[in-house]
């Protein structure tokens, strides 16, 4: 058999050209410049809606999470009000600036500020202040907590720094956002989450998860033999996606994956479960509503192992035979980064399938350690100046993609002109 | 006289492991992780050799101890059948070094490292 045929008939060729792009080796100065990074702050994560998590998070009235936003240098809450309505404040008192929600998550109507009891609704509607007398007529209703723009989209929760947003959630994710429409993003209330600092610029990371390339040479052990076989040796993504500044890739899998002979705790794991690939968690059978969705598997390859969707500018889902997982990248500095992860897998029903999900959990943590402990040696690298640019080969199209699209966001007069 | 007594000192006074799994109590306490990092932790500072030793003997009674937590709702075990089910989780951090690595901890990654599991898998974290 002619293995160059058989490989041009499983993967897309010539994807960055088709994608419009140029295909001539992209600048290093954008992970290692303060000035850009500043530029980032202000034109993209300031200007752009960002992911903060899903209502699953907020199951019941009143539910609150706090987070910390790095790069707005702003702590926030996220709040459920009793009309199921979702909210995001800056978590900071009118008073004098204390932070006023204090757990990472819990349940309540009303939040009281630790300094000096200055009370707010779930809403953020000020309701109380100890003492109002003695003060100069502070006006109650000019003093809630601050609201952040906040907009739903299939239960993914999205911020946007602008008081009056430029455009819209819909607008922002535009095509990308029809397509995902209807998706059903199964076992969102629970999920395993993994997070790390790390000294890499928040590019870096976001590119670590955007190509396949790498698969055989870091994850050798892992995954090496899921994701490449003898015809895709370097594996090759099948085909991409790209709306405005979004962007999707379909990786390839070795349909002949078996757990080595050698493998004797992941075949009894495994013994009666089949979840697609070692990526998922979620048996097949239960996924098929899932799978039959449209941006799912979009060619309907029999080679696919998982969709790589970025969500601009730092959001990643993941799509693969066994459910949904997630990452955002949260910039701290020009190369330091708050990495999160959340993958989402049933309640085990029996020990033996609780075996089977710690399994995946170990390989996951295998996995995401050997990734995300590269990145810091290659900022290491991107900062000795040693070179000026780099070189993206046609699968790293989506690194190529969002260093366009990020470079546009920093250089646009306005996020009509940054989306156009 | 219990009165006044916490319930894990009442624990301790209990078998470590359920009967007919006395083989194992060499593993405790030191391979009873109570969460999938204390877990991954504990086989990263193993050796290679005592990773091995713990994967055979766990592995060698795997369907055993299955068999045995499977008579109890996963997240009520009491806490002998608890401790020998985190020993069988445990099973799965040694699979990581004998099955993929072939080594105690993965290739060209650091230790320690920052990488945190914060939340795993339920019932029993």
């Amino acid at each position: 058999m002619n293995e160059q045929v058989t490989l041009s008939s499983i993967c897309a060729a010539d994807i960055t050209r088709k994608a419009g792009l140029d295909t001539g080796p992209v600048p290093c100065d954008p992970y290692r410049s303060p000035a850009y990074f500043e530029l980032e702050r202000e034109n993209l994560f300031k200007r752009a809606w960002l992911c903060v998590g899903r209502v699953e998070q907020l199951p019941e009235k009143g539910s609150f999470v706090t987070k910390t936003i790095e790069i707005w240098n702003a702590p926030i809450v996220i709040t459920r009000d009793k009309d199921d309505r979702i909210h995001s404040f800056y978590n900071v008192c009118a008073h004098r600036g204390n932070q006023v929600v204090l757990p990472e998550h819990g349940n309540a109507s009303r939040f009281s500020c630790g300094y000096h009891s200055w009370t707010y609704r779930n809403d953020g509607l000020l309701i109380g202040i100890p003492d109002e007398a003695n003060f100069f007529s502070v006006d109650k209703k000019k003093c809630g907590l601050k609201p952040i723009a906040t907009a739903v989209w299939e239960g993914w929760i999205f911020i946007n720094h602008q008081q009056e947003p430029e455009v819209s959630l819909e607008t922002f994710l535009g095509g990308f956002g029809k397509a995902f429409t209807g998706m059903v993003w199964g076992n969102s209330n629970k999920s395993i989450f993994f997070e790390a600092r790390l000294n890499a610029n928040w590019k870096v990371i976001c590119d670590a998860f955007a190509e396949t390339y790498h698969i055989p040479c870091i994850h050798p052990a892992t995954i090496g033999s899921t994701f490449a076989n003898k015809i895709n040796p370097f594996s090759r993504p099948i085909s991409a996606e790209f709306w405005g500044p979004h962007r999707q890739v379909s990786t390839f899998g070795n349909p002949d994956y078996a757990p080595a002979e050698h493998a004797k705790v992941e075949r009894f794991a495994y013994a009666n479960i089949d979840t697609g690939n070692v990526l998922g968690a979620s048996e097949k059978g239960a996924m098929e509503t899932f799978l039959a969705h449209k941006a799912v598997n979009p060619t309907r390859s029999q080679h696919w192992a998982v969709d790589v969707t970025w969500v601009f500018p730092n959001f990643h889902i993941d799509l693969s035979p066994g459910g949904f997982w997630s990452h955002r990248f949260w910039p701290v500095s020009v190369n330091s980064t708050r990495w999160e992860a959340e993958f989402h897998i049933p309640n085990a029903i029996d020990a033996r399938t609780r075996f089977q999900q710690e399994l995946y959990i170990a390989r996951l943590a295998e996995i995401l350690l050997e990734d995300v402990t590269n990145t810091e040696r290659t900022q290491r690298g991107i900062n000795s100046m040693a070179h000026d640019v780099m070189h993206l080969q046609d699968g790293e199209v989506m690194i190529r993609h969002s260093l366009h699209h990020v470079d546009k966001w920093v250089k646009a007069k306005t996020v009509a002109e940054a989306l156009a | 006289m219990n009165a006044g007594r916490s319930r894990s000192e009442e624990d301790n006074e209990g078998p470590l492991l359920p009967g007919g799994f006395e083989d194992l109590l060499e593993f405790v306490p030191a391979w009873v992780g109570e969460t999938a990092q204390a877990r991954w932790d504990i086989r990263s500072g193993h050796s290679m050799a005592e990773i091995r030793h713990f994967y055979d003997r766990i592995l060698g009674r795997a369907d055993d101890i299955l068999k045995h937590v499977e008579q109890f709702p996963l997240d009520a075990l009491p806490p002998p059948s608890l401790r020998l089910y985190q020993l069988l989780l445990g099973l799965a951090q040694a699979a990581m070094a004998v099955e993929l690595h072939n080594q105690p901890r993965a290739h060209n990654s650091p230790w320690p490292h920052y990488v945190r599991i914060i939340r795993g898998a339920q019932p029993v974290d």
